[in-house]
């Protein structure tokens, strides 16, 4: 067990019921999970395990029924949402599946989001957003809207506006889980140069390859983190499933 | 409902024999009850003002109707002659008719009188100055016609020095049975006591003129002739009248239809005896028809602003709609469904909210037209005014099934005409939600179309150019530049040909009305609403092509705000639904402002229009026909600097082009007196070099007469027949049958004294002969409200009765303008529509960027940023619509003010306050409807929105 003092983020006792009708589904039972800055972790598990919960749970974007979630030692959930939410714009970034870019856009308009919302200097954040769009490979499609570009140039926009505010951390639900084996391995290659760069990513995917690139993979059953296990050279430190202490 | 029938069985038979179409109709339309029933709402409202307009109609219709019932009852034809001694005579050809046509007659004496109630010590006198006496047999007159309840008619024959008076005196007067009053006619005064109060109804509300007040009293035989014998005072103007009442067979109503036959027989009857023969009932039953369906035209033809905003509101959720589902509808396509059977699922869909919608709109047009109605009555009757109309909220089921089908029938079709429109979409692009890319340059085959429609656009200008007909003329050269647009758009940029053509058919649209008076043509209510239709269309299209550089300009305000860019964002990038929204808005606004400005110039006319109508003089007088007041004597009063005295009544107008049949209209002789001091401004002095030579000409002349514009025009609506200079027309004076043909003149200024006709002094006593004595003057005096406040009780006995010109014209205007807020209260319905349009389309917008909200909210936007963003985009849309609109209206109102379409007087006028008070009572309504889905926008929880469980 690492030294969760020094983590980036502390899910502590973490769960999580749905409410279907009369049916109540345990999506997470008492999650521990410790992350430190540079990681990249790899959340796999069949459907239903809980892996996206603990995404949305663990970045605020959903409410949990019991434990805490500390960002940096800030308690997200006890936060107000606006708080919350400027929490998200300063530290988070994220990336899905169905790309969810904004139609009336463009490449630019989209990447530049998460500066504005920083307060960033409007010109400042169309040339650092640009900056990133050069970066993923879009230099020439920045005034494109997302129905002019391919599934790989959307998800590259998508990568593009997860990173062009330079957030602590990167969320990403099946990233590549819409893009051919090409685009899907052009993607990850340059999530794992961004990771190189100290970016702590935590990706929830069913492709092996893809938790194959982490350095440290998480598996879920049934609502628990059934396996935790350090699958390359670790960027940013150790890891552990087990309980994280009382802090 | 045969309409319906037909145009719902291909619905029905999809709902019977297609089951997946079935399915897929039902469960959409049901899956969200509340979106569903905001659908409905926002749809029934067209049905709502169609059944609305019709009520007015029908509203008005039955409440002159009701004047064949309370004045008139059984009695069809008014048979009279003047004098007492022509009595006999005319009785003895026309009493005792038998014929199978006519169920009876009641022999009458009748003369004006003026009435007054004796009051107690200290007590107020109070006078009915229009008031008639009556003789006739109570026991022959409860015969009379067949049906004694229709007769009103109780009890025995008034003894001498009895009066059984009619209910709407004894209301004028406060008084009732055991009290005394006091008739004066031709200079007696005869006391009686009241012995019964009978109802407004048939012989009891006996009544000829056009006054909705009965002021009878019923005296007993040889009062009248006792009052002759007794007069102090030279011939009075109008003497008594020997009447014979007729009735036909077939009831109140059903009479009438036998009018023509029977007033043969009655002439056949009468010979060479000078008697006039009134078609009476008939008369009253035109006018309740010709009123009904002229404020029926008036309200659908302005209702129909607010009836194509709802369609546009309609094209739009259907396409929303259709967004929503496009990669649905795309799958479905892919599985093998036709497209006809996507157009019949989609159009089923519709079916069933232009059922629900029509069935509700129908309803609440019902409420509509009786609040309407409500609010009318109050403005038609006015206290001391006996010529409102009583008016009582009154509908036909025929009525109501109009409004149903109108409404459904157009629901249905833009439903289905949408559908079809929809259904062309390509299935892989609709599938993978891929924008189908713009088409640079249109199809030949476009190209082709449009120049048809050019071709049929010119020949629509001939056409209107030759015969003078303004809707061929202003919408030929319309579709002339739209119809050439697609061939010029495949050599041109797109952009520059839709703003070159956009701009032109916005400018000659704000030209034709202008050009059209010029050239004499005839304007119609209808046409404004076409007009206005043709300039909202253009100004939308104009502004959805620059919406871009708009939206640019605005946010450069605001740079930093990411709400506002993410709230212009939307409208800007879909230019169609924003049109449609933007149209919707500018549609209502137009006609409401347009109404607005009309309103306000004609109010802030009062002094022009007050030294227009009064030529010099301060207060018109008028009394009791029977005892007129001495005006010679009046002039030499101190204080009074001038009288021109006037022979006023009522005529027959028997004949004037396009006249469907008579129409009595009031009718004034003048002498040099009037002209000398002025005389009313004319709006038209015709070849005449000045007002005064047109007036003097029409005095030397027996054959000249000045009308104004509104003359033989009913029920608010234009004229029935366009009579102009130069003109003839036939009038008949209605106590003697004497025929007069005149030509027109001169047109004067609007008719406010109610003059109606005015012809020399020359050719009254051509027409009237010994009774063109005259019974109003208007007088120039020193202190006019002191003298009009004083002149009634001077002159009681004489039926007196004065008023300032200044109040004349004031509470004409005062009348007018409550007709015009009664009309903007109306069309503000379609305020409602673009409003409630409004909160419709954000709602949908809300559900349909769900995902994108999430999204947003997973980035960091704030919920308050969100709602922000909602309400940024319904206010550009709401502000671009208003300006549009009010722009558009005052640009129109400026153009007619141009010409001197409603007379010269009238002058272009801004009301800032009323159109202030509408733009932002429309801006706030709308930032209110969209409150709501702008709040529940905020609220959408990022995971649950981007649905990431796994």
């Amino acid at each position: 067990m690492t030294d969760p003092t020094d983590a980036l983020l502390v899910a502590d006792c973490v769960r999580k019921t749905y409410h279907t009708g009369a049916e109540e589904v345990e999506a997470l039972r008492d999650v521990d999970l410790v992350v430190h800055d540079g990681e990249f972790i790899s959340i796999m598990g069949p459907s239903g395990s809980g892996k996206t919960t603990l995404l949305n749970c663990c970045s605020g974007l959903d409410e949990i029924d019991g434990g805490r979630v500390l960002l940096d030692g800030v308690d997200l959930h006890s936060l107000s949402d606006a708080k919350r939410t400027a929490n998200r714009a300063a530290s988070m970034g994220f990336i899905f599946q169905a790309y969810n870019l904004i139609p009336v856009f463009s490449a630019v308009e989209n990447a530049e989001l998460p500066l504005l919302l920083a307060g960033i200097d409007a010109r400042e954040a169309r040339r650092r957003a640009a900056e990133t769009l050069e970066r993923v490979g879009l230099a020439g499609r920045l005034k494109h809207r997302p129905a002019e570009l391919s599934g790989g140039e959307q998800q590259r926009v998508t990568v593009a506006r997860a990173l062009a505010g330079r957030p602590r951390v990167v969320w990403a639900d099946e990233p590549t889980g819409a893009l051919d084996s090409e685009t899907a391995e052009q993607v990850m290659q340059l999530l794992r140069e961004l990771n190189g760069d100290g970016l702590t990513l935590i990706v929830v995917t069913h492709d092996e390859g893809v938790g194959a690139s982490a350095n440290r993979a998480i598996k879920m059953r049934d609502g628990r983190i059934v396996n935790d296990e350090l699958v390359g050279g670790a960027v940013g430190g150790a890891m552990t499933s087990t309980p994280a202490p009382t802090l | 409902m045969i309409v319906v029938a037909v145009l719902s069985l291909p619905f029905l038979f999809v709902l019977a024999r297609k089951p997946i179409l079935r399915r897929l109709a039902l469960r959409n339309a049901t899956r969200r009850p509340r979106e569903t029933a905001l659908v409905v709402l926002g749809s029934l409202l067209g049905t709502a003002i169609m059944t609305g307009s019709f009520v007015v109609g029908d509203t008005f219709n039955s409440s002159i109707r009701r004047t064949a019932y309370t004045q008139l009852g059984p009695v069809d034809e008014i048979v009279s002659v003047n004098g007492l001694s022509a009595g006999p005579a005319l009785v003895a050809r026309v009493a005792n008719v038998r014929d199978p046509n006519v169920d009876g007659t009641l022999p009458l004496v009748a003369t004006s009188a003026s009435v007054a109630s004796i009051p107690a010590p200290g007590g107020p006198v109070r006078a009915a100055p229009k008031s008639q006496l009556l003789e006739t047999d109570f026991a022959a007159a409860r015969d009379f016609g067949g049906d004694p309840h229709a007769t009103g008619i109780t009890g025995s024959t008034p003894a001498a020095g009895e009066a059984v008076i009619g209910i709407d005196l004894a209301r004028a007067l406060r008084l009732g049975v055991g009290q005394s009053i006091d008739a004066f006619a031709y200079g007696a005064t005869v006391p009686l006591r009241v012995t019964r109060v009978l109802p407004k109804l048939g012989v009891a509300g006996y009544w000829r003129g056009d006054e909705t007040a009965s002021n009878n009293v019923f005296v007993a035989p040889g009062t009248i002739a006792g009052i002759l014998g007794r007069s102090t005072t030279r011939p009075a103007a109008v003497p008594p009248q020997s009447i014979v009442l007729v009735s036909n067979a077939g009831g109140v109503e059903g009479g009438a239809r036998l009018t023509g036959v029977v007033n043969k027989l009655l002439g056949e009857r009468l010979g060479g005896l000078a008697a006039s023969v009134n078609d009476r009932k008939a008369a009253v039953l035109d006018r309740a028809d010709r009123s009904g369906r002229s404020l029926s035209r008036l309200y659908t033809s302005l209702g129909a602003f607010a009836v194509l905003a709802g369609i546009l509101l309609l094209v739009n959720i259907f396409f929303m709609l259709a967004d929503e589902r496009k990669s649905e509808l795309g799958m479905l396509r892919a599985v093998g469904l036709k497209r006809a059977s996507l157009i019949g699922a989609f159009a089923t869909e519709g079916w069933c909210y232009a059922v629900l919608s029509a069935i509700a709109g129908t309803f609440v047009g019902l409420g509509l037209g009786r609040a309407l109605m409500a609010a009318a009555a109050k403005l038609f009757s006015r206290p001391g005014d006996d010529s409102g109309i009583a008016l009582h909220f009154a509908f036909k089921w025929a009525s109501v099934q109009r409004g149903f089908v109108v409404g459904f029938v157009i629901a249905i079709v833009t439903v289905l005409l949408t559908s079809i429109w929809l259904s062309r979409f390509n299935i892989i692009q609709a599938i993978r939600d891929i924008t189908e890319p713009r088409r640079h340059r249109p199809r030949r085959r476009s190209s082709y179309v449009g120049l048809g429609g050019a071709a049929v656009g010119l020949a629509l200008t001939t056409v209107g150019a030759t015969s003078l007909s303004f809707l061929p003329l202003m919408l030929g050269p319309v579709l002339v530049f739209v119809g050439v647009g697609p061939m010029l758009a495949r050599n041109m940029p797109r952009p520059v040909v839709n703003t070159l053509i956009a701009a032109i058919v916005l400018a000659w649209s704000v030209a034709a009305v202008p050009v059209a008076i010029a050239l004499n043509i005839n304007i119609d209510v209808l046409l404004f609403v076409v007009q206005g239709l043709v300039l909202v269309g253009a100004a939308v299209v104009l502004t959805a092509q620059h919406q871009q550089s708009i939206g640019h300009a605005v946010s450069r305000f605001a740079k930093k705000s990411l709400a506002l860019r993410l709230g212009l964002a939307y409208p800007l990038a879909r230019r169609f639904r924003t049109s449609m929204t933007l149209g919707m808005f500018a549609l209502v606004v137009f006609i409401l402002v347009l109404v607005s400005v009309f309103s306000a110039m004609f109010s802030g006319q009062i002094g022009t229009f007050t030294a227009d109508a009064s030529g010099g003089f301060d207060v018109v007088v008028e009394s009791n026909p029977s005892s007129p007041v001495a005006f010679d004597a009046l002039a030499r009063e101190p204080g009074v600097r001038a009288v021109a005295p006037l022979v006023t009544t009522n005529v027959e107008v028997v004949a004037a082009a396009g006249l469907s049949r008579p129409r009595e209209w009031g009718a004034t002789s003048f002498d040099a007196r009037f002209v000398e001091h002025g005389a009313p401004k004319l709006d038209d002095a015709g070849g005449y070099p000045t007002d005064a030579a047109a007036y003097r000409a029409v005095l030397a002349s027996t054959d000249l007469a000045i009308i104004d514009a509104s003359f033989l025009a009913s029920g608010g609506g234009p004229p029935d027949s366009a009579i102009g200079l130069g003109d003839r027309f036939t009038v008949e004076d209605e106590t003697s049958g004497a025929r007069h043909t005149f030509t027109v003149a001169a047109i004067s200024t609007p008719d406010v004294a109610d003059n109606g006709i005015v012809f020399g002094a020359a050719a009254g006593r051509s027409l009237f002969g010994t009774r063109a004595v005259p019974n109003r003057a208007y007088l120039d005096v020193s202190h006019p409200q002191q003298f009009a406040d004083a002149f009634a009780g001077r002159f009681l006995a004489h039926g007196g009765k004065a008023e300032t010109l200044r109040r004349v014209v004031q509470s004409a205007l005062s009348q007018q303008q409550q007709f015009f807020l009664l009309m903007r209260t109306y069309l503000a319905l379609g305020l409602v529509v673009g409003i409630a349009g409004i909160g419709v389309i954000m709602v949908r917008a809300v559900r349909e960027r769900r995902r994108q909200v999430g999204v947003l909210r997973a980035l960091g936007f704030q919920a308050k940023a969100v709602r922000a963003a909602f309400v940024v985009e319904s206010a550009f849309v709401a502000v671009e619509g208003v300006l549009i609109g009010t722009v558009l209206a005052l640009v129109c109102a400026w153009s007619i003010t141009l010409t001197d379409a409603f007379g010269s007087a009238l002058s272009f006028r801004i009301p800032f306050g009323a159109i202030g008070a509408l733009v932002l009572g429309t801006f706030v309504c709308a930032l209110l409807a969209t409150a709501a889905p702008a709040r529940s926008a905020s609220r959408i929880r990022p995971a649950v929105a981007l649905r990431l469980a796994d």
